[in-house]
C-alpha cells in the first residue's frame, strides 16, 4: 500500500509539472502568434479610439512580461479571467458547454466499448473465417473515412431520405412544450446521428487492438493448456483471453476519454451542437486568449486525469508494475 | 446472452423510429425559424458589433427613429419610431422629440432621461461601447463623451429636446441608436456594463422579448404585449437558430425546419426554388468584393514615415491594365450565376440619385492591358513569359483570407488573367484574423478582400488620405481632390450638391482605379412563402418583424 501511494503521490505531481508546463507553453504560443484579439474592433464603422480603450481593458496594452506575471497569478487562484468574446468568466462558458460534453462524450465512449466488445463476443469463435477477414477490411475501410464524410452519408441516408433521424440541433424547437418521456425521446433521437459519427472511429480502433490481442494471447501456452485440460471454450474467453488481451487496450481507453472530453469539433459543427470542440477552435480563431487557456489547461487536466486513472487500475490489478516501478 | 442484447438492440432502434417521427410533428402555427450561422455574443446595443445581433437586439430595444428604404430614388427615409413627434428647428441645429407612451417589459414607463441617458452610456470612453467617438453633431467634452449638459434639454418626462453643434450636419442617424432602460442599467457599474448579466437579459419596449437564449443553440423571442406596437395579428414568436454548417442549414430548409436564411449560395438557389415553398429575393449593393493593390511600398514605408510608391502599384496606368486584364464577368457568370452585378466605383447602382450612369463598367481586353504594360516599359526579354523592366519581374503575391470560396475562386481566375499577360502572382491563403491585421497594418503587396457599405454612405473612411482618418484606406490611396470633396461632403450641402460631389468622386476614382473594383455581391435570402410582410432591401433582411404575418 506504501509503495502505491508513493507511486499515486509521485504520478499526480508530475502531472501537476505537466500541466503547468502545457499552461507557459500555451500563453508563449498564444502570445508569439500572428494575429489579434482586438481584430473584430478595428472597423472603419468604429472610432480608433475604442480600439486602444479595449486593449487596456484586457490588458494588452502591458508588455508580455508583465501579462504573463497576471497570468501565474490569476492560474494559481484558479481565475481565467474574462472571455473577450463572451465576456464571461471563461469558468461559466466552460461550464456551459460542458453540460453537453460531458454527458455526450461519456455516452460515446460507453457506445464505443460496448459495440466492441459486442462484436467481437460474436466473432471470437469464428476467428480466421471469411466472416472475420470481412470484418477486418470493412472496419478498416470505415476507419479511413474522415468524420466528415460519415456525418454527411449519416445526415443524407437518415435523415433526408428516410426521414428518421433529425439532421442537427440538440432537441427539437418546441422541446419545451414536450412532457418528460418526449423530452427523453427527442434528445436520444437528436443524438443518434451524431453519437454513430463520434463513436465509429473510436470503436473501430478499440476492436482492432482488441482482435490482434486475441489472436496474440490465444497462442500463448496456457492458453493451450486450458483448452487441452478440455475447459470450455467460452469460459477460456471470458476468464482469462478476454482480461489478458483487454490490458493492454486499457491506456489507449482513457486517452481517448480524455480526448473525447476536450470536444468533437467537426461532430459539433455538422450537427449544431453546443460543446467543448466547437468553443475550442472559435476560441483560437478569434484569439480569445483567456478562453484558449481555459479551454486548453481543461483539456489537458482531462487526459492527465484519465490517464492517472488508468494508471491506477492497471497498478492495482498488475502486481508487476509496482515493482517495475521501483 | 447474445440474443438477449440483439432482442434488445433491434427493440431500442425500432423505438426510436417510431418515437422520432412522432415528435418531429411541430405546430408552426404562431413562429418563425429564422436561421444564423453563428450565435451571437451580446443583446446589449451598447456593445453589439455584429449585423445579426443587431437584428435581434433592435426588435427588443427601440431607437427613437427606424428607417426605410426609396427604392425610387435610393434614398433612405426615417420615421419616428420610440418616438412619436419630431420637429427641427429652422437651420436644423436643434431637434425637439415626443416620446410614445411606451413603457419597458417591467412596466416601467419609458422617459426623457431614459434616452439622455442612454446617450451619455454610448459616448463614455469607460463604458467602450461601439458609438464611442462618433458624436461629431454634438457638443463633446475632451475626452469625446457628449456634454449632456449643452446637447439636451429635458422640456418633460416625454419630452427633450436635442441640441447639435452650429456648424455640424445633424441627420436622423445621429440620434437612431436603441434606448435603454435607465432605472436598470443606472444599477450597474459603467466598467462592468460590458460582463454583467444585462447583456444575456435584456429589458426592452420593443416589440419582441427575450423568452429564452441557449447558448449554441437558439434563441427566442416573444410577442412583448406590453409594447406600444401593436401587434395583434402578427407571429407570436420569432427563433433564431444557430446552424454553423452552411450544408445543415440548407438542409434544414429543404425540411421545412427553417423558414429564413441569408446567404445562400447561388448554387443552391435552383434547387430551393423547386421545392415552390420559398421565395428568394436578392439584397443588392451593400456587399462588394474588389483586389486591393498596395499604392505604396510595404517594406520601404513600414520602416520610416515616408511614403514610397508601390514599383507596380504606385502607376495608374498599370493599375488600368490590371483592371481590364481581368475577366470579371466570368467570375460573376461562372460562380456567382449572375447574382450580383460588376462593379465600377464605390457606390453602388442602388443609389440612384448619386450613381453616375455615365461611367460604363472596365471589359476585359487583356489585349489593351498588354499594350498599356509594354508602353511602361515592360517586356520579356528572356521568353520566360513574365514581364519584366529594369531587370524586376513583374511578380507579386496575392493574398485571400482562408474560408471565402468566392475569394478562393476569384484569385485562381485572376492568376490566370494576369499570367495570361505576362504577370506572375502566387497565392497565399491566410488565416482570417492574421489576414486582416496584415492588411489594417498595410504589410500586402495585393490582396482580394471587400467592404460592407454603409448606410447613410461614408466614403471617408476608406478614401480619405490622411490613415488617421482613413483608418480603411488599407491601399493608400492618396488624392488631394478626393480629400477636397470628401470635407465638402461634411459641411452643410443641399441634396443636388451632395449629388454633384459624389458623381465627381466617381468620376476621379474611376480614372484613378486604386483598386480593381470586382463586382457588387447580392445577398440572397430564402424567405418561406408562409410569411407575409417581410421587407428585404438595402437596410437589412430582418427588419420590422412586428409586421410579419403566416398565412393560412
Amino acid at each position: 500500500m506504501h509503495k502505491f501511494s508513493t507511486i499515486l503521490l509521485k504520478r499526480i505531481f508530475t502531472s501537476l509539472i505537466t500541466l503547468f508546463l502545457l499552461a507557459v507553453l500555451i500563453f508563449i504560443l498564444l502570445r508569439i502568434s500572428p494575429g489579434d484579439p482586438v481584430q473584430k474592433f478595428i472597423s472603419p464603422k468604429l472610432n480608433p479610439q475604442l480600439v486602444e480603450e479595449i486593449k487596456k481593458t484586457f490588458l494588452l496594452d502591458k508588455s508580455i512580461e508583465e501579462q504573463f506575471l497576471v497570468f501565474l497569478k490569476n492560474i494559481f487562484t484558479g481565475d481565467f479571467g474574462i472571455s473577450y468574446n463572451y465576456r464571461l468568466p471563461v469558468t461559466s462558458v466552460i461550464a456551459d458547454a460542458l453540460k453537453f460534453t460531458i454527458p455526450f462524450a461519456s455516452t460515446c465512449f460507453i457506445i464505443q466499448i460496448i459495440a466492441a466488445l459486442g462484436l467481437l463476443f460474436n466473432i471470437y469463435k469464428k476467428r480466421g473465417s471469411l466472416l472475420d477477414r470481412v470484418i477486418n477490411k470493412v472496419t478498416l475501410i470505415l476507419y479511413s473515412f474522415p468524420s466528415i464524410i460519415i456525418a454527411l452519408v449519416l445526415i443524407l441516408l437518415f435523415a433526408l431520405v428516410l426521414n428518421i433521424f433529425p439532421s442537427a440541433d440538440l432537441v427539437s424547437i418546441n422541446y419545451s412544450n414536450l412532457n418528460p418521456i418526449e423530452k427523453i425521446i427527442d434528445l436520444i433521437s437528436h443524438l443518434v446521428l451524431p453519437v454513430i459519427t463520434l463513436s465509429l472511429p473510436g470503436t473501430i480502433v478499440f476492436y482492432s487492438y482488441l482482435r490482434h490481442n486475441i489472436d496474440i494471447v490465444y497462442q500463448q501456452n496456457f492458453i493451450l493448456f486450458l483448452q487441452a485440460s478440455g475447459v470450455e471454450e467460452k469460459t477460456i474467453f471470458k476468464n482469462h483471453v478476454l482480461p489478458n488481451s483487454i490490458r493492454p487496450v486499457i491506456s489507449l481507453l482513457g486517452n481517448e476519454f480524455g480526448v473525447l472530453l476536450g470536444g468533437a469539433l467537426i461532430t459539433e459543427t455538422i450537427f449544431s451542437l453546443p460543446g467543448m470542440g466547437r468553443l475550442t477552435v472559435n476560441a483560437i480563431l478569434t484569439r480569445d486568449y483567456p478562453l484558449v487557456m481555459g479551454c486548453a489547461i481543461f483539456s489537458g487536466v482531462m487526459i492527465l486525469l484519465a490517464n492517472l486513472v488508468v494508471d491506477v487500475y492497471k497498478t492495482k490489478t498488475d502486481g508487476r508494475i509496482i515493482s517495475v516501478n521501483l | 446472452m447474445k440474443s438477449t442484447f440483439k432482442s434488445l438492440l433491434l427493440f431500442t432502434l425500432i423505438s426510436l423510429v417510431l418515437l422520432s417521427c412522432k415528435t418531429s410533428n411541430e405546430n408552426k402555427n404562431n413562429f418563425v425559424v429564422i436561421g444564423m450561422n453563428a450565435d451571437i455574443e451580446t443583446l446589449n446595443p451598447l456593445f453589439i458589433m455584429q449585423e445579426s445581433e443587431s437584428n435581434i437586439s433592435e426588435l427588443i430595444y427601440l431607437g427613437l427613429v427606424g428607417h426605410d428604404w426609396d427604392n425610387s430614388t435610393g434614398n433612405v427615409t426615417s420615421y419616428p419610431l420610440l418616438a412619436k413627434e419630431l420637429n427641427w428647428n429652422n437651420d436644423s441645429t436643434s431637434i425637439t422629440i415626443t416620446l410614445n407612451d411606451a413603457k419597458w417589459s417591467d412596466g416601467t414607463v419609458v422617459s426623457s432621461d431614459d434616452v439622455v441617458f442612454s446617450f451619455d452610456l454610448y459616448s463614455d470612453p469607460k463604458v467602450q461601447s461601439r458609438f464611442f467617438g462618433i458624436f461629431k453633431n454634438y457638443y463633446t467634452k475632451p475626452d469625446l463623451s457628449i456634454d449632456l449638459q449643452k446637447s439636451f434639454t429635458v422640456i418633460s418626462q416625454n419630452q427633450f429636446k436635442i441640441n447639435f453643434i452650429p456648424q455640424g450636419t445633424p441627420s436622423y442617424f445621429d440620434f437612431d441608436m436603441p434606448i435603454v432602460p435607465k432605472h436598470i442599467f443606472t444599477k450597474i457599474k459603467r466598467e462592468e456594463l460590458a460582463t454583467s448579466d444585462i447583456n444575456f437579459k435584456p429589458v426592452g419596449c420593443g416589440p419582441f422579448m427575450l423568452e429564452t437564449w441557449n447558448k449554441s443553440q437558439n434563441i427566442k423571442l416573444i410577442k412583448n404585449k406590453k409594447s406600444f406596437i401593436k401587434t395583434d395579428e402578427s407571429i407570436h414568436s420569432i427563433i433564431f437558430k444557430i446552424i454553423p454548417d452552411y450544408n445543415s442549414r440548407i438542409n434544414q430548409l429543404k425540411k421545412g425546419e427553417l423558414d429564413f436564411a441569408q446567404n445562400i449560395r447561388p448554387e443552391d438557389v435552383s434547387g430551393l426554388k423547386e421545392l415552390n415553398s420559398f421565395n428568394i429575393v436578392a439584397r443588392k449593393g451593400r456587399i462588394y468584393d474588389y483586389l486591393g493593390l498596395n499604392n505604396i511600398d510595404p517594406l520601404k514605408s513600414g520602416k520610416t514615415s515616408n511614403q514610397y510608391p508601390n514599383k507596380y502599384f504606385g502607376n495608374l496606368n498599370i493599375r488600368k491594365a490590371l483592371a481590364l486584364a481581368i475577366n470579371r464577368q466570368s467570375i460573376l457568370k461562372e460562380f456567382l450565376l449572375n447574382n450580383g452585378e460588376l462593379m465600377i466605383t464605390p457606390i453602388a447602382p442602388i443609389f440612384k440619385s448619386y450613381f453616375d450612369e455615365t461611367l460604363l463598367p472596365i471589359n476585359y481586353n487583356p489585349s489593351e492591358a498588354k499594350n498599356i504594360l509594354i508602353k511602361e516599359g515592360w517586356s520579356d526579354k528572356n521568353g520566360d513569359g513574365i514581364l519584366e523592366k529594369d531587370k524586376n519581374k513583374f511578380s507579386f503575391t496575392i493574398s485571400v483570407p482562408a474560408g471565402n470560396p468566392l475569394r478562393n475562386y476569384s484569385a485562381t481566375i485572376i492568376q490566370n488573367n494576369l499570367k495570361s499577360i505576362g504577370i506572375e502572382t502566387k497565392l497565399e491563403v491566410l488565416e482570417p484574423n492574421i489576414f486582416f491585421q496584415k492588411m489594417f497594418k498595410k504589410q500586402l503587396d495585393a490582396w482580394i478582400a471587400g467592404w460592407g457599405v454603409p448606410i447613410p454612405i461614408d466614403l471617408k473612411p476608406y478614401w480619405y488620405s490622411d490613415p488617421q482618418i482613413g483608418n480603411a484606406n488599407v491601399y493608400s490611396y492618396k488624392n488631394p481632390s478626393i480629400d477636397n470633396i470628401l470635407l465638402k461632403l461634411e459641411t452643410k450641402i443641399h441634396g443636388n450638391e451632395k449629388s454633384s460631389l459624389i458623381k465627381e468622386f466617381q468620376k476621379i476614382i474611376y480614372n484613378d482605379q486604386p483598386v480593381v473594383f470586382l463586382y457588387w455581391i447580392d445577398d440572397l435570402v430564402a424567405v418561406s412563402k408562409r410569411i407575409e410582410n417581410v421587407q428585404i432591401n438595402p437596410l437589412g433582411a430582418i427588419q420590422k418583424c412586428w409586421s410579419w404575418e403566416l398565412s393560412e
